[in-house]
């Protein structure tokens, strides 16, 4: 009951820094119609997350908070969301977004996880 | 600050709803976390678009449902490190499928939700 808590509020926590890092990056990004803060926000997550998956034992109370945390602050449906809006506008900025979110997201993942278990 | 609030609170139900349904750890199923994800792709055209045309609640309610419960409900973490596992354990057609279907329902999802919004939109304006 009390890790359930723990990992709600990591989520809630990580939603803010979600939204503050958004508003930041709006702003540093305001002449591009590339979405950069979630796609930065999703590569930075999946990268710690798999750096904690091979830190941390899956059924840690630490590793079950970092990923409450990681999985609030990271969001898919956003990601999908801007790319379906940028797909009629802006095809090209669309297809660049969901590939490189993919390509730097799951190799982040992976460099992550190999680089702190090696 | 009510803002803020709102995005917490949304968030906790959020994270409070996923973690119901997969248990945290590699036993997750994948589906589970593909079916979250689609699922809130679906979602949050309509919580944008469509909620504040039924019922009038304020903005802060809005941002807390978006950002907060529908942002936290789903995953982007979880999505890579299952591909990235699925990939370590060489189940290339598995990484494939995962992650194309992911992408692919994800997207159908969004659109289909967004051009339902958007012909709501319309329609009300022109009530």
């Amino acid at each position: 009951m009390i890790t359930a808590l723990l990992v709600c509020c990591a989520g809630g926590g990580g939603a803010l820094c979600r939204f503050g890092l958004t508003l930041l990056g709006n702003r540093l990004f305001y002449d591009t119609y590339f979405p950069f803060p979630t796609l930065i926000i999703n590569v930075v997550a999946a990268t710690l997350l798999g750096m904690g998956a091979g830190w941390l034992p899956a059924t840690s109370l630490a590793f079950q908070v970092l990923s409450g945390f990681l999985g609030g602050f990271s969001t898919y449906s956003t990601f999908t969301t801007e790319f379906t809006d940028l797909l009629h506008t802006f095809p090209k900025v669309a297809a660049s977004y969901i590939g490189l979110s993919v390509v730097l997201g799951i190799g982040g993942a992976f460099l992550g996880f190999w680089w702190v278990s090696a | 600050m009510k803002k803020l609030m709102a995005i917490f609170l949304g968030a906790l139900v959020g994270s409070a709803l996923r973690y119901l349904l997969t248990p945290v750890g590699p036993s997750h199923h994948l589906l589970t976390v593909m079916a979250i994800n689609i699922g809130g792709c679906l979602l949050l055209p309509l919580v944008t678009g469509a909620l504040p045309l039924l019922i009038p609640v304020a903005p802060h309610v809005i941002t807390g449902l978006s950002v907060g419960l529908v942002g936290s409900f789903t995953t982007f973490s979880t999505f890579a490190l299952d591909a990235a596992r699925l990939l370590q354990a060489h189940a290339y057609w598995a990484a494939l499928g995962y992650v194309g279907g992911s992408l692919l329902l994800g997207w159908l999802a969004a659109a289909g939700s967004l051009s339902l919004t958007h012909r709501w939109v319309k329609g009300a304006r022109f009530r």
